[in-house]
């Protein structure tokens, strides 16, 4: 009796095991001929998991595109997703996963927690990998060989919102900053770079998660601040900026790109609010046409606060990296991700063009929905060139670019 | 002052919910885990109704389908192991919370939710600013508190589960009808957590996540209670919550959760027992 | 096919959930300490380690000690933390140690948070090196990681075997069923909790916490929160609490379906649902093993005899049951004397 539960459990567990080596049986383990597998390494639970499904959407997008137009070197390309869970043991695991069973050739989209810990693998197995959303500053400098991004680092977003507080004539700055690592660290370069300007910065943190915020919103505006700046995601950005609103603090308020969403634009107070993200360019046929799929997909616009383009752009980056290496050995198509995502090269807008470019034996550069793509050594967006947006008519715009002010980095 | 109100106001949100978990713990005599996620589904529920037919249908539709899976719930999966004694109970609603968590995930995904519900414009009334959402959010707890003080003082039932609560078997012996208590204290408990769910989901936000938050501020409030007293709990989640928010007053807010713990902590130290429970329980202290 | 890196991941994940299961085992099995804090005193086991080890020029400074030394030095800051805390807690029972532990777990977590000068706050320690990692390719380093991890397991299995049948576990157990009767035989039970609960804090440091950074390779205060907790409290229920191999094939079981469900592929936009699997199957789990088989699915046997709990009290452990006729003579002599 004793016995025959474990052993059950075990039997169940071997039959699960059984059946999935059903599932993947066929495929061969060399990449010469059969699908090419990308790999997406993406928080389905856990704290990135309201972000997730507008990701998850792009990417089919993407993956459908490229299939569409005859997949890389006339093979169809198969999206693998694992779950990482948001936490650091999920992406391990996930990781695991997806580069031992399900041979993937790439990986795209792992947060910063995940890109942190799986650096190393990632450089000694030679998966090339880009990241649609960490903006961790670890990055910064240990990318360009197989880790990319296609997301501003934090301390760019910290710099910029400095400088635009800073252009606008704002002494006192409020601050209202998430306790998380993607939202503080901005924080902390802007309080920087701003105090370094001359300016004067008081810090409210918060808990993602609690059910009100309405002691810290009274405390950041106790000082009079000519200023606030929000860095938070929505969970807790969106009670924060509708208390703000029931109180009437009227200031401008500077928020972090993850509050770029539709529901953000739809508040009361959505006039006060400015946003400042890497400059993506409306009118670009890339933009453009991602946006129709995806209001098609899923019956609304891009929403930049969840990274939903970028995480398109990244998939449509390793297919042509792959068509311009016409290899899919991780060291070759590595190599080519930098020189296809920037300039110089025949702009291209689309999986179909860049690939008709490159059998034309052109050089070419990719300009994504998300941004002009164009990276640095390091595999960052070089362009400091960034967009300041602001709410009209309930959907966020983009008004003026602002180049990054280098002076600021102090 | 403003802050006190602040307190107040998150200190209600967590004295309906914690009330509903008190209740259960003082009947069943267990600490029922999956409350906290039964506090996510109503505020889920709601949300995902709202929509279709409105807010208050919504709302009334989220309250009751709680309310009937908490009943079916200990009917289903505790009672069979109701004599095995509390801790099994515990980690069958761990069990339970779990499932329920992952039900939830499963069926509304994981997108974000903000309730279309607005409290209003905030006026000033005396010392403090206040907004009219808020003021119903208080009203709210008031009529919850005071109804269910009603509900036990006054009502037969209520009679019967106060007896059942002080000493089940005695109860049983009297000739209290258990299974019909049972029933009654799972439904408005669990009913309870769905409006706790859905105030917090109007004030703040809701994900799938949210359960677990919920649950750690719920047993806070309810260990620091005590057993045996719901009006007790009632009063130390108010504590709590005005505690929160007043030390935002004089320190940094990023020790905000790490001043309900270590107040919690400290109570318990001095007053084992909590702080408004009368019966001093030898098993509490050694 | 299955491929046996995945496996080797998987199993290494799971012997580290064993590790915990069974020290959690040994304070609440066999002591009635429901602990709901010991995500806290792995955490401190973790970050003391890597604090201890790490590079003195990296990012975030260390000492730069070799690994064994900190390992033992985790151990003793973990042991300190824990007498720190099981001070006030110990005072306290059933429902009331549990919500004083779960607090204070909570405390450190922020406070790991809140000191980022120290701790990295929520950009964590990274790069963490691995012993003998240099020595071995990278494709074959996480077979000595696991093999590494399995002895670790193995020590933590004959420490908690020692502690079962000695007169200290049984003195232990005495307590845990009745109280009364065990103070009046002249045991400090104070003292005996209070060792037992820094023995454990001890392990986390020494041996938990180590362990879990070598497989994370970068940890964060979210790693330690009270999920974890829940997840190794669920590894032990279910493979019996109070037994001395059921922590170790509850936590692998647990470990194992969570995560070999990653290799049924769906298309991705119903990810969702194969993330929801995880939590679905252990909550289902967690209940059907308390409704038909409550002592988990082995129980307390090997050299423990019938000791059934008594009093109705709040804290009465699941009924041990003996599938053996062994006993030590300590258990003896303590059934003898009961009866």
């Amino acid at each position: 009796m004793q016995t025959r539960i474990p052993s059950l459990a075990v039997a169940a567990a071997f039959a699960l095991v059984l059946s999935s080596c059903a599932e993947n049986g066929n495929r061969d383990s060399g990449s010469d001929s059969g699908a090419v597998v990308f790999g997406q390494l993406i928080g389905v639970s856990g704290d990135m998991a309201p972000f997730t499904p507008p990701a998850i959407d792009a990417a089919k997008i993407a993956i459908a595109e490229i299939n569409d137009a005859g997949g890389v070197m006339g093979r169809d390309v198969k999206l693998v997703t694992e779950d990482n869970r948001s936490t650091v043991d999920g992406a391990v695991s996930g990781f695991s996963k997806l580069t031992s069973v399900s041979d993937v050739d790439v990986i795209g989209s792992p947060e910063s927690d995940a890109v942190v810990a799986l650096f190393d693998q990632i450089e000694q197995r030679q998966i090339p990998t880009i990241c649609s959303s960490c903006g961790t500053t670890f990055v910064d400098d240990k990318g360009g060989s197989y880790m990319f991004r296609v997301t501003a680092s934090d301390s760019d977003n910290g710099l910029i919102v400095a400088q635009v507080a800073r252009d606008a004539g704002v002494e006192k700055l409020a601050m209202i900053v998430q306790n998380t690592e993607g939202a503080s660290a901005p924080a902390e370069v802007a309080q920087a770079a701003f105090e370094r300007a001359g300016g004067e910065v008081t810090t409210v943190s918060i808990e993602p998660g609690a059910s009100s915020y309405n002691s810290e919103v009274a405390k950041a505006f106790s000082g009079s601040p000519d200023a606030l700046y929000l860095g938070a995601g929505v969970e807790a950005g969106i009670p924060i900026l509708r208390e703000i609103e029931r109180r009437g603090y009227d200031v401008p308020i500077y928020v972090s790109p993850d509050l770029i969403t539709d529901e953000v634009a739809q508040l009361p107070n959505a006039d006060q609010l400015s946003a400042a993200l890497t400059a993506f360019d409306v009118e670009s046929p890339a933009y453009q046409s991602y946006a129709e799929r995806y209001q098609a997909a899923t019956g609304g616009p891009p929403e930049p606060g969840m990274y939903d383009a970028n995480n398109y752009d990244q998939y449509i980056l390793f297919a042509l990296a792959m068509e311009a290496a016409q290899s899919t050995s991780g060291k070759d198509v590595a190599a080519q991700i930098i020189d296809v995502a920037s300039a110089p090269g025949t702009k291209v807008y689309s999986f179909a063009d860049g690939k008709a470019a490159l059998e034309k034996g052109e050089d070419i550069d990719f300009d994504g929905a998300s941004s002009n793509l164009d990276m640095n050594e390091h595999g960052n967006l070089a362009s400091p060139l960034l967009s300041v947006l602001t709410v009209q008519d309930g959907a966020w715009v983009p008004g003026d670019q602002v180049e990054l002010d280098a002076s600021l980095r102090g | 002052m403003q802050n006190l109100l602040f307190g107040l106001l998150t200190g209600s949100v967590l004295a309906v919910a914690a009330s509903g978990f008190a209740l259960l713990r003082n009947t069943e005599r267990f600490l029922h885990i999956a409350h906290g996620q039964f506090m996510a589904l109503g505020a889920l529920l709601a949300l995902v109704l709202s929509p279709e037919i409105g807010a208050v249908a919504g709302i009334a539709v989220a309250v009751v389908a709680t309310a009937a899976l908490g009943v079916v719930c200990g009917k289903v999966l505790f009672d069979p192991v109701k004599h095995r004694g509390g801790n099994v109970l515990l980690f069958t609603s761990v069990g339970l919370a779990f499932v329920t968590y992952g039900a939830m995930i499963a069926i509304f995904g994981t997108t974000l939710r903000v309730s279309e519900i607005e409290l209003g414009r905030a006026r000033d009334v005396g010392p403090v600013s206040v907004a009219p959402g808020e003021v119903v959010i208080l009203a709210i707890t008031v009529v919850v508190v005071a109804g269910l003080w009603l509900f036990l003082g006054r009502t037969a039932m209520g009679r019967d589960i106060r007896a059942v609560a002080s000493n089940r078997e005695l109860a049983h012996v009297r000739g209290v009808a258990i299974n019909r208590v049972s029933t009654t204290v799972w439904a408005v408990s669990s009913g309870l957590a769905a409006v706790g769910g859905i105030m917090s989901g109007v004030v703040g936000s809701v994900t799938t996540e949210s359960g677990w938050g919920y649950i750690l501020l719920v047993l806070a409030a309810a260990v620091l209670g005590g057993i045996g007293n719901i009006l007790g709990v009632i009063g130390a989640a108010l504590l709590l919550g005005v505690v929160m928010d007043m030390s935002a007053l004089v320190i940094d807010t990023s020790y905000r959760p790490v001043v309900a713990f270590a107040l919690l902590i400290a109570v318990l130290l001095v007053r084992p027992q909590g702080l408004f429970s009368f019966h001093a329980r030898k098993e509490v202290a050694a | 096919m299955i491929s046996l890196d995945f496996l080797v991941t998987v199993a290494t994940l799971a012997l580290i959930y064993a590790m915990a299961a069974q020290l959690l085992n040994l304070e609440a099995g066999w002591g009635g300490m429901w602990d709901l804090g010991i995500a806290g005193l792995i955490g401190v086991g973790a970050y003391s380690y890597v604090l201890l080890t790490s590079p003195t020029d990296a990012f975030v400074p260390g000492l730069g000690l070799a690994f064994p030394l900190g390992m033992i030095g985790a151990g003793l800051i973990t042991a300190t933390v824990a007498v720190v805390i099981g001070w006030p807690a110990l005072r306290l029972r059933g429902e009331y140690f549990l919500i004083t532990t779960f607090a204070f777990a909570e405390i450190l977590r922020q406070l790991i948070v809140i000191n980022k000068d120290l701790t990295g706050g929520t950009f964590g320690l990274t790069g963490i090196a691995r012993p003998w990692e240099l020595q071995f390719t990278f494709e074959g380093y996480p077979y000595v990681r696991l093999g590494l991890t399995a002895l670790l397991t193995l020590a933590i299995w004959l420490v908690c075997s020692r502690f079962a049948s000695s007169a200290y576990g049984a003195s232990l157990r005495a307590a845990r069923d009745n109280e009364p009767l065990a103070m009046a035989m002249g045991k400090s039970i104070k003292t005996l909790r209070m060792s037992t609960y820094a023995t454990v804090g001890l392990l986390c440091g020494l041996a938990v916490g180590p362990a879990y950074s070598w497989f994370l390779g970068a940890i964060v205060p979210s790693v330690f929160s009270a999920n974890l907790t829940f997840t190794i409290w669920a590894g032990l229920v279910i493979g019996g609490l109070g037994s001395k191999l059921g922590p170790i094939l509850g936590a692998a079981l647990l470990t194992a379906v969570s995560e070999l469900v990653r290799l049924v592929e769906v298309a991705p936009e119903h990810a969702n649902l194969v993330s929801a699997i995880h939590p679905l199957l252990v909550g289902v789990l967690l209940i059907a093993v308390l409704r038909w088989r409550p002592d988990g699915l082995l129980s307390e046997r090997g050299t423990f005899t019938r000791l059934r709990g008594r009093q109705g009290g709040r804290h009465a452990a699941p009924v041990a049951q003996a599938s053996t006729a062994g006993t030590s003579a300590t258990a003896a002599r303590l059934e003898g004397e009961r009866a």
